[in-house]
């Protein structure tokens, strides 16, 4: 697939039009014409259709844009920004949104590399729940998100799976189940819980509940972590978290058993949105490891 | 035994195989139609800009390998490819002495989620292995194709599934390629085959580099 051809093609599929898309090319329109023609040789099927004065894609064409468009993407991705056009002065954001509790830290190494290798980089980093985080994604508030596979995402965002998160109980110290290895559902019955402020947790709080008859807490941490540690520590009740979720001392965490309780931890990105040289190097660096599922341990 | 030797010896074994050489002719087909590797990066032009991860999480940059020195970038496809895997243990083969000559062999792969650390590990511990995640650089090179039916049926078939390994909708390949790269940025000697069983030289490589 040769990028020129690429590039003249996506001309003509947006302005449907020879003459347009060559100007846009800088190119002649014999020029453009056969650039395509030599796509459509090595794709295997006809990509414009030409009636009477209509140009329109093929099916096959509709069918070979997303892929198309991709190449181009990952060409001009590939760069890093240092030289040449994709040369950029001023910050460079990084605007990643989490999943409330996920652990933070285990992305540390993937952060450091890149804040070491891009200039003026404005690293922004937001805690909210899934379905606000897809939503600041789509409305370009966020580059990338961190984000349990629970409901289905819209089909604009692109989505890779990174690990899998199981869940913990946290417990304050001293607690009788902290002897345990790890805590089965049923061991909860009669425990008071605290309201979950992980929609991994929430979700896997209410098919429990649905088995084993779970006391709620009479408190609530709101939508902060370190507020739900507090309470744990304090003694209030118990707490539903995903596994490796930040706590300090005064509390344990143990992995909760029991079949179901993981859910995939996605990658999000919007489709096909251009990204600068930070968001690019971020999302590889994530793709391009394998993630040891976090826990207390890391 | 050298890597001619260990080519011959895999294509041997899967000459007999109608429905590979079927596939591999399909290949062949379809990057000799349209001129597709015309536009390929050739000598006398500068290698593209680019920042990619190695197989350990750290960002190599071009300008960062040119200023410690020359440099070959090989395309291979990924840990299922026998050609691959051999042409890589080549390229450990020679590390030494491309590191004494003071150049970098690296090693390019469009696999993701430590599938480039195996294969690193497994292969090539003495090469840097990038990764080329949605083949942004080897679309740059000129040296990407999107995968033939009876080809992608046949890895299929294998249960060797490009899209998840990639992490991509398509199922896209790189042209294996090795191309060198002198301090100046500029390629000074190509190894470009649409034959997928035949790959450069570890001694051509090495001359190139010195």
């Amino acid at each position: 697939m040769d990028l020129t051809q690429i590039r003249y093609f996506l001309a003509l599929a947006e302005t449907l039009n020879f003459t347009r898309a060559a100007d846009r090319c800088n190119v002649t329109q014999p020029a453009l014409t056969r650039a395509v023609q030599r796509l459509e040789e090595e794709l295997g099927g006809a990509l414009i259709l030409r009636e009477r004065a209509l140009t329109q894609l093929t099916e096959f064409g509709r069918a070979m844009l997303p892929l198309l468009r991709q190449t181009s993407e990952a060409a001009e991705a590939v760069r890093s920004g240092a030289t040449g056009f994709a040369r950029r002065d001023g910050p460079v954001p990084l605007r990643i949104g989490l999943e409330r509790c996920l652990p933070v830290r285990t992305l540390l190494p993937l952060l450091r590399e890149v804040a070491a290798h891009i200039h003026q980089l404005e690293l922004i980093l937001a805690e909210d729940a899934p379905d606000a985080l897809a939503e600041a994604l789509l409305a370009g508030a966020l580059d990338v998100a961190l984000l349990p596979g629970m409901a289905p995402l819209p089909d604009r965002l692109s989505r890779w799976p990174l690990w899998t998160q199981g869940l913990a109980v946290l417990l304050p110290e001293g607690h009788p189940l902290a002897e345990r290895a790890e805590v089965p559902a049923e061991a909860l019955r009669g425990e008071a819980l605290l309201p979950c402020v992980s929609a991994a947790a929430a979700a896997a709080f209410a098919r429990i509940g649905e088995a084993v008859p779970l006391r709620r807490a009479a408190h609530a941490a709101g939508s902060s972590m370190g507020a739900l540690d507090a309470l744990v520590a304090l003694g209030l009740g118990l707490a539903l978290v995903p596994a490796g979720a930040p706590h300090g001392a005064g509390c344990v965490e143990r992995p909760l058993a029991g079949e179901g309780m993981a859910l995939p931890v996605l990658l999000a990105v919007p489709a096909g949105r251009p990204m600068n040289p930070a968001v690019a190097a971020f999302v590889k660096l994530a793709r391009a490891r394998r993630w040891d599922a976090p826990s207390e341990a890391s | 035994m050298t890597l001619e030797a260990r080519l011959a010896a895999e294509r041997a074994k899967r000459a007999g195989n109608l429905r590979m050489q079927a596939a591999l002719g399909e290949v062949l087909a379809t990057l000799a139609r349209g001129g597709a590797l015309d536009g390929a990066l050739a000598t006398e032009e500068r290698f593209p800009d680019f920042l990619l991860p190695d197989a350990e999480g750290r960002l190599v940059s071009r300008d960062a390998l040119l200023a410690r020195g020359p440099f070959s970038v090989t395309f291979l496809r990924g840990g299922w490819c026998p050609y691959c895997v051999a042409m890589l243990e080549a390229l450990d083969g020679i590390a030494g002495q491309a590191g004494a000559a003071g150049a970098a062999l690296l090693a390019v792969t469009p696999e993701t989620g430590g599938l480039p650390l195996d294969m690193k590990r497994a292969h090539a511990p003495g090469v840097t292995m990038l990764v080329d995640v949605d083949s942004g650089l080897a679309a740059s090179c000129g040296v990407l194709y999107r995968v033939p039916g009876v080809y992608r049926d046949l890895l299929a078939g294998h249960d060797i599934d490009l899209a998840t390994r990639q992490g991509t909708p398509d199922w896209i390949l790189p042209v294996p390629a090795t191309f060198v790269v002198t301090r100046d940025g500029v390629v000074t000697w190509r190894h470009l085959d649409a034959n997928f069983t035949r790959r450069a030289e570890p001694e051509d490589i090495l001359r190139a580099l010195a």
